[in-house]
């Protein structure tokens, strides 16, 4: 071999050439031990297969995490409150917490809400039409179409959304607050919380709020922290990311012509198909330039696991690098292309094993609905400008998408 | 808690339930799977990829599927049909292989047409 052995971490590279980085790198190694910005060394899973390992293997934890005992290494500086969330607790308390709002996400339940978020995404674009072009798409449609559904799912009241989104995205803030003011938020969201469930326990509704209220008494494990904890991480997992894969998923169509004349040929058939394939792809199908750092929070081995040929030392933390992952010639055929119709399409974009996301059939269902209402009532949908991203935030968005029609 | 799948499943067979389970423990039968009780770790993932709708991981189980949540159980308990001994929790499906066998109650079931 005369080439030299693929980098990782590489800097802003284009897509066209990223995905041939990719594949260098995953024929090189399953994984690179790259330190972090913040807490230290980790192991960064490329390889498909040993992404799913790993994320199958339960002696991979997050328990010392959310204890203090270790850092979280990563590219920002982590968002304390998330590691007090399921997404940082270990079995059996993790069982014991998604058991309590699982059946509230089913594939069945949510469906029954498609008609619902069809009526909020008809009523929005309404007054993007009244509006005018050009629109800020995400604050006219993207952001508040999810907002509402999970609103509308929690029984928060609509009139209360303004604010529980700002103490909301509060919590995700990498910079551009201080502490005391992400606590602060934090606090008042934690405080309205608390006072709408002890409301619902009183008069319980036919919504999650009233269901997590009267979770305690059906399971005496539970505590008031823990419930308030799930309530705000469904709100904070609930809409920021939809949003953003929203938005992601309308860039990404429209800078591929080829691929939206396919969708707008058939919409209702071809949208579940898209929506899976922006998640896979999408980041590199809007053709901005790709960035190889970071991936999904990580775990820390509580023993020696071997993973492909390479020892993971107990103490040592692994995250999965979804990017590689899902661009692996092994699992994806052609796996550069941007096709909306593929099938199969198992990327790892929401994780997999006992934390892949508890939202996952809710956020596809709120994506096909957003993104075929939307090019069904505006087909001819074009860009108004650039779109400026929000990069004070753990999952940095876009915060301006100027739209025409 | 026992996540049932029901009839759904008699011979449609997809088996994406069996690529994102992380603790492996949906069981190939011959005409359907069974998801071991003892070794599921209740966490849902299985539910939405199955695209016959045939997995409940609630109780939100329809009633004339209600026999399944013993019938899954019964699987992995008793001796099955050209078995000498129960299946019980062998602690992974894809070394486990498929069973080639199903339940009686599953087994006597109509063949169904399935495009």
């Amino acid at each position: 071999m005369t080439q030299t052995t693929p980098q990782y971490p590489f800097p802003p590279t284009p897509p066209d050439q990223v995905v041939e980085v990719y594949h260098r790198l995953l024929d090189d190694r399953p994984m690179t031990k790259v330190t972090m910005p913040f807490g230290g060394d980790v192991w960064v899973i490329h390889r498909y297969q040993a992404v799913k390992q790993m994320l199958e293997n339960p002696a991979f934890v997050r328990g010392p995490f959310a204890r203090g005992e270790y850092d979280v290494p990563y590219f920002v500086h982590f968002p304390d409150f998330l590691k007090a969330t399921i997404q940082f607790a270990d079995p059996p308390d993790h069982t014991r917490l998604r058991k309590l709002v699982a059946k509230a996400f089913t594939a069945r339940r949510i469906d029954r809400l498609r008609d619902g978020t069809r009526r909020i995404a008809d009523g929005l674009l309404d007054g993007m039409a009244a509006h005018g072009a050009p629109a800020n798409l995400v604050t006219q449609f993207s952001l508040p179409l999810p907002i509402r559904v999970i609103c509308e799912l929690l029984g928060v009241p609509l009139d209360d959304r303004d604010k529980f989104v700002e103490w909301s995205k509060s919590t995700l803030a990498t910079s551009g607050m201080t502490e005391q003011e992400i606590a602060q938020a934090g606090a008042e969201l934690y405080v309205y919380l608390a006072e709408l469930i002890a409301a619902r326990r009183d008069e319980p509704r036919d919504d999650l709020l009233s269901a997590l209220a009267a979770a305690r008494e059906a399971d005496d494990s539970l505590t008031d922290e823990e419930i308030l904890t799930m309530a705000m991480v469904i709100i904070v997992g609930g809409f920021d990311n939809t949003a953003n894969f929203i938005n992601l998923g309308v860039v990404a169509l429209l800078r591929n012509p080829d691929q939206l004349r396919v969708l707008l040929a058939d919409i209702d058939g071809v949208v579940p198909t898209a929506v899976d394939e922006v998640l896979r792809h999408g980041h590199f199908a809007v053709g901005e330039k790709v960035t190889g750092s970071g991936g999904l929070p990580p775990f820390l081995a509580s023993e020696d696991v071997e993973i492909d040929g390479v020892v993971i030392k107990k103490g040592e933390s692994a995250l999965v690098d979804p990017a590689a992952a899902n661009h692996d010639p092994r699992v994806f055929d052609n796996a550069a292309a941007f096709d909306v119709t593929r099938t199969p399409n198992r990327h790892v974009t929401l994780s997999h094993g006992i934390h892949h996301c508890l939202g996952a059939p809710l956020a596809r269902m709120e994506m096909q609905v957003a993104i075929g209402s939307l090019f069904r009532r505006f087909p001819t949908l074009a860009l108004a400008g650039e779109p400026q991203y929000a990069t004070e935030y753990l999952t940095a968005g876009m915060s301006v998408l100027p739209v025409t029609w | 808690m026992a996540f049932p799948i029901g009839t759904a499943c008699v011979d449609a067979m997809d088996r994406s339930c069996t690529e994102v389970c992380p603790v492996d423990c949906s069981y190939l039968g011959a005409r359907k799977l069974y998801i071991n009780p003892v070794e599921c770790t209740d966490c849902g993932a299985c539910e939405p990829e199955c695209p016959v709708q045939a997995i409940y991981i609630d109780d939100d189980v329809a009633p004339q599927d209600a026999w399944l949540i013993a019938d899954n159980a019964d699987f992995f308990a008793t001796v099955l049909s050209g078995c000498t001994q129960p299946v019980g929790n062998p602690g992974g499906a894809k070394k486990r292989g498929a069973l080639g066998a199903d339940t009686s109650r599953i087994a006597a079931l109509p063949v169904k047409e399935v495009s």
